[in-house]
């Protein structure tokens, strides 16, 4: 039986530690991409995955279901993504090895897959990197939860703590920059 | 060629609107609908837009390659950082330490004098026996002198060591002991032994470790500069080959 997000949470706070673990496994890999494309490090997305997971877990008893559990487990991510960039002191490049290990993609990748494909999406992904690396940290964040993980532009408003509408101001502005940065790398 | 001027109302906020689809009424929709048909300017836009988006999609975040369950849920223990077979030595050595200490062995004769054996040859318990003589066996005099001089040092000792020690014995330290009392007073210093061996056991563990640790990067270092020489090299090869290939086939 599947259990949705809110049974989970109300199962985890009795205590049954399963349930919890459910949880991580179901919300890990969207957490570990937002924190990974908000803050563009493989080690540090990571760290901050985990940190979520465990705050989420300590402060359990205090999710009185006003939000949507992943709202709340975005929101708590978010906020380590923010403190990490302000720790940071630096603008969040994702950063990519210089010498990538085109191989090793390709190697990952479907056998089907010719080494120009590989090739050319791995340049268009450095692209796509480097376009989002110029965009100031709150209409990062607002393409990537629209982008990445389908939220509403209600949802973003509420994570953010901003109206609706600088929301779409921000995804505009944003995706005006990106319009302009990708055109120069064609 | 200059921008085309637009005044739909609100435009910015309508074009990302209309392009997610999200929150805009059917009304709104149909509305901007009409006017994509006689503004080229927020047409294109849009176009772009939607280019933009369809290049989003190619950016995949690598895979997350840790399960947080096990952390999440049991809290870290400190030797979980040491090697596997690191804790595996550690655990055999205090074992063995623990177990020789347990059947410590002190004995007295004339032939051998003053002997301490450690191991499972002899049960703990024969020392107090050892030690206990019969009072009439006029014989034994020099050795219980012996054994009330060794008395004498080690509750000098004893005097000497931590207060924790001292106060694991309810007895006053200056009070004549005993021979259980003795005995007992010998184990609380040899289990004090113990636990400072455990600990130092553990320090030099944990420099191991560590001496290790620093020696792997230093290796990782080493390795990475040299396989990077070579993927550097196959590299430029392949993109070589890829540049080759796009002009044969012409760019398909």
């Amino acid at each position: 039986m599947t259990w949705s997000d809110e049974e989970l949470v109300s199962r985890s706070i009795g205590g049954d530690v399963e349930s919890f673990n459910q949880l991580v496994l179901r919300w890990e890999r969207p957490i570990y991409a937002l924190a990974y494309r908000v803050i563009g490090r493989e080690e540090d997305a990571r760290d901050v995955c985990q940190e979520t997971f465990l705050r989420a877990f300590r402060a359990l008893g205090g999710f009185r279901g006003q939000a949507k559990f992943s709202s709340w487990l975005y929101r708590i991510a978010l906020n380590l993504c923010r403190d990490w960039v302000r720790r940071q002191r630096r603008t969040p490049v994702v950063q990519m090895p210089e010498d990538v290990d085109i191989v090793e993609l390709a190697a990952a990748r479907e056998p089907v897959e010719s080494i120009e494909d590989v090739v050319e999406r791995h340049d268009l992904t450095r692209a796509v990197e480097k376009a989002m690396a110029k965009l100031p940290e709150e209409q990062r964040t607002a393409i990537i939860l629209k982008e990445y993980h389908g939220l509403t532009f209600q949802e973003i408003a509420d994570l953010a703590g901003c109206p609706l509408s600088t929301v779409k101001t921000r995804l505009y502005q944003g995706l005006a920059v990106l319009r302009r940065e990708l055109g120069k790398s064609e | 060629m200059a921008e085309q001027h637009c005044i739909y109302p609100d435009r910015e906020s309508v074009l990302v609107a209309y392009l997610y689809g999200d929150d805009i009424p059917t009304v709104d929709r149909v509305a901007f609908d009409t006017h994509l048909t006689t503004c080229e300017r927020c047409r294109t836009e849009l176009a772009d837009f939607r280019d933009v988006r369809s290049r989003l999609a190619n950016w995949a975040a690598p895979e997350a390659v840790r399960t947080h369950k096990a952390r999440v849920l049991t809290s870290p223990r400190w030797w979980a950082s040491i090697p596997v077979w690191a804790q595996v030595a550690a655990a055999m050595l205090v074992l063995g330490v623990s177990a020789s200490i347990a059947n410590l062995d002190v004995r007295y004769d004339r032939v051998n004098g003053l002997s301490v054996r450690t191991g499972w040859s002899k049960p703990a318990a024969a020392a107090p026996t050892a030690a206990v003589a019969p009072a009439a066996d006029t014989n034994l005099a020099p050795w219980r002198a012996e054994l009330a001089a060794m008395q004498e040092r080690l509750r000098k000792e004893m005097r000497a060591q931590a207060p924790a020690v001292l106060a694991a014995s309810a007895v006053n330290p200056t009070a004549t002991m005993t021979d259980d009392e003795f005995h007992r007073r010998v184990r609380v210093m040899l289990d004090e032994s113990e636990q400072k061996q455990k600990k130092d056991l553990a320090l030099q563990l944990i420099q191991l470790q560590q001496d290790l640790y620093a020696q792997r990067q230093v290796d990782f270092a080493k390795l990475y500069k040299a396989i990077g020489f070579v993927q550097t090299t196959t590299n430029q090869q392949l993109a070589k080959q890829a540049s080759a290939i796009s002009l044969v086939t012409g760019g398909r």
